[in-house]
């Protein structure tokens, strides 16, 4: 017989309050990371024991100011505290997690959410970085004038958290939780008679010099005009080296890791459609995939480092001062810079922002930016097509080519992020307002912990869902098998091979001729495969990277330049990655936004390959 | 078994994953599945406190 279930208790605090490093320290691994339906608003979900051993959830709650929720993600904290949130309990209590060098804001959450009316703890968290500058708070005084348990914290160290797990343990949990809610959305007057009260206690309780004198003087620097632009540049810099250069032994480790295992396994399998199924289908598209582990690894590395640090929330302002006033057409630079390598660390990262309309538009927009599976496409057809020659004072034409495509990536990409804004959230944007944290040093512990968890969750995805993606692509370009004596390439007479001859019409308008076309659908495994699949239905005998020699000249012959060009530029903005697809799916937890980006990148590619193919043709008429 | 059949019954496995994976919530609580992605997300199909298998 099942006993009661475990109760479940709500983190909730200010942001940078140190929130998730305290449901870290108490969940260690035990925890689970997930979206709300329909929002990008992640659930972190955990568990742990208390000093009794009496095991209690845990449920991580998005950091607020208030309960009046003026965001997606404060909305969500506001609805599961107050009961009220679809497929969500109403939590047995509520501990609010406070930054204790930096009280002033709480203090007023501390009152909303004692008026809901649920038992509740208040864990100063920091306690040590308040006592080492010098600081004093009287614990036992602001418990009595807020009428609440109050206990000190420090999530970063071992034991930090013994007190809290005591007083959990003295709570009244699993005692019918009231449904109903003592919180109104309070009026400006009573906002400000809780400002004034919060000040009032503040001064009755607590003395803090903080380390506003090292805070005051680093600001002075990176949040300057001037030099926090640069410096902020430099770190954005720093991070898209680390992405690329950094992670490319690690990359090449996991390749030639995988290609190895490939030929191993491949070596066992005796030659058939087993051995087709995982030398081509399994190990090769997973591990196009798999490949980018050391770069998300790298990216959530800095991510997590500068959250710690409390360089973020600078960094944030800074890019707000970048794009001033409601015609902001940029979306946020640093999950964008990665997504040069993949889109995939860019969309996860992506979570980071502080709004959903960012939110929404980074993941969006990060598909335009010039990953590097394009790469083997763009260097097969300018090779092909685009001569070796010097042009406008000594510039490789060639290199020209490829710079025009990573800029058109660019600007699409912030063309996009301004028309989404204008055309689906077309009320003002809210007024900037964050406060900024005091600069800490990042605690080891929960940065692996940060680490761990993305790690785990992409390994996750590449196990499952891409890993039954690339075995339905596999299948639909490998089946049925040609008849005995049939000529031409297999692919030609597999479903793939069937579908692109269906759609050939539709393409023909683009200058694309049925081959292309194949190539396009075992391309949706991975952009760098259509190459691969190319020299198949040109029939090469060729294999791996000779492939890409051995087409140039078959496809100068085959193609016009107008096709060439017209493919590049398909292969700039066409949604020609399903792991892509499938990752946003995830992010956002919608069919919505996967088929919107769909949708929007295929009319985009289909139009200007069009007016490319019909403008280069008039011009070489 | 032959290896046909084995390999219809991978690719059929990866297809059914799939489909059950992106199945929209209100279609797997009215044929009675509780795990997976949209479970992840909300307890309403499966009620209260009770539930402890799929989040």
């Amino acid at each position: 017989m099942n006993g009661p279930a475990a109760p479940e208790i709500a983190l909730v605090g200010c942001p940078n309050s140190g929130k998730t490093s305290l449901f870290n320290a108490l969940t260690g691994s035990r925890q689970k990371v997930a979206n709300y339906a329909g929002v990008t608003v992640e659930r972190k979900e955990g568990s742990f024991l208390t000093t009794s051993g009496r095991p209690v959830k845990i449920l991580d709650l998005p950091g607020t100011y208030s309960l009046r929720g003026r965001s997606p993600d404060e909305i969500v904290t506001r609805d599961v505290v107050l009961g009220r949130l679809a497929g969500e309990e109403i939590p047995d209590a509520v501990v609010c997690v406070a930054d204790a060098t930096n009280l002033r804001l709480v203090l007023r959450l501390v009152m909303e959410l004692k008026a809901v009316g649920r038992p509740m703890v208040l864990a100063l968290n920091m306690m040590d970085v308040v006592e080492r500058q010098g600081g004093r708070i009287d614990v036992e005084r602001l418990s009595q004038e807020l009428g609440i348990p109050v206990v000190s914290t420090v999530a970063i160290k071992r034991g930090g958290t013994a007190a809290l797990l005591a007083v959990i343990d003295a709570l009244p949990l699993h005692e019918d939780p009231p449904t109903e809610h003592g919180w109104r959305e309070p009026s400006a007057a009573e906002i400000r008679a809780a400002h004034a009260e919060a000040a009032r206690i503040l001064h009755e309780c607590a003395f803090h010099p903080g380390n506003e004198h090292l805070t005051r003087k680093l600001d002075a620097v990176l949040l300057h005009p001037v030099f926090g632009v640069v410096i902020l540049l430099a770190v954005l810099f720093l991070m898209f080296q680390a992405v690329f250069s950094w992670a490319a032994p690690a990359m090449d480790l996991i390749k030639t890791g995988i290609e190895w295992a490939g030929v191993e396994v491949g070596g066992v399998l005796p030659e058939g459609l087993l051995k087709s199924l995982v030398v081509d289908g399994i190990f090769a598209g997973v591990g196009a995939v798999l490949v980018f582990l050391p770069q998300i690894v790298i990216l959530f590395f800095f991510i997590i480092l500068l959250e710690d640090f409390g360089y973020m929330a600078r960094a944030a302002f800074l890019m707000d001062r970048l794009r001033p006033g409601t015609a902001a057409p940029g979306p946020p630079l640093i999950p964008l810079l990665p997504s040069f390598a993949c889109p995939f660390p860019g969309i996860m990262a992506a979570g980071f922002m502080e709004t959903r309309r960012d939110r929404i538009a980074t993941i969006m927009v990060a598909p335009l930016m010039t990953c590097s599976a394009r790469l083997p496409v763009y260097t097969l057809i300018i090779a092909a097509f685009i001569p070796d020659r010097r042009v406008l004072g000594g510039f490789g034409l060639q290199g020209l080519v490829m710079f025009g495509l990573f800029a058109a990536g660019i600007l699409s990409a912030l063309a996009v992020a301004f028309v989404l804004k204008k055309l689906i959230w077309r009320e003002a944007p809210e007024p900037f307002i964050m406060e900024l944290p005091d600069y800490k040093v990042p605690a080891p512990a929960h940065v692996a912990l940060g680490l761990w968890i993305r790690a785990g969750a992409f390994l996750r995805k590449a196990g499952t869902v891409i890993l039954a993606l690339m075995i339905l692509i596999w299948f639909l370009s490998t089946f049925p098998a040609p008849p005995e004596g049939a000529t031409g390439p297999a692919i030609d007479w597999s479903i793939a091979g069937r579908i692109g001859h269906f759609l050939a019409p539709i393409f023909e308008p683009i200058g694309f001729n049925w081959q292309i076309v194949v190539a396009l659908i075992p391309g949706m495994a991975a952009r760098e495969v259509a190459v691969g699949v190319l020299g198949t239905v040109y029939a090469l005998s060729a294999t791996g990277d000779e492939v890409g020699q051995a087409l140039q000249p078959v496809l100068a012959a085959a193609w016009s330049l107008p096709t060439a060009l017209s493919f590049l530029v398909w292969y700039v903005f066409a949604p020609q990655c399903v792991s892509t697809l499938a990752v946003v799916r995830r992010e956002t937890n919608s069919r919505f936004w996967p088929a919107m980006m769909f949708t929007y990148q295929f009319v985009l590619a289909y139009v200007a390959a069009f007016a490319t193919f019909h403008i280069a043709g008039a011009l070489l008429r | 078994m032959n290896e046909t059949t084995l390999i219809y019954g991978i690719v059929l496995g990866a297809a059914v994953f799939l489909a059950l994976r992106w199945m929209p919530t209100s279609l797997r609580s009215r044929i009675g599945l509780k795990s997976g992605a949209a479970c992840a997300s909300t307890k309403s199909a499966c009620g209260s406190k009770g539930c402890d298998g799929c989040h």
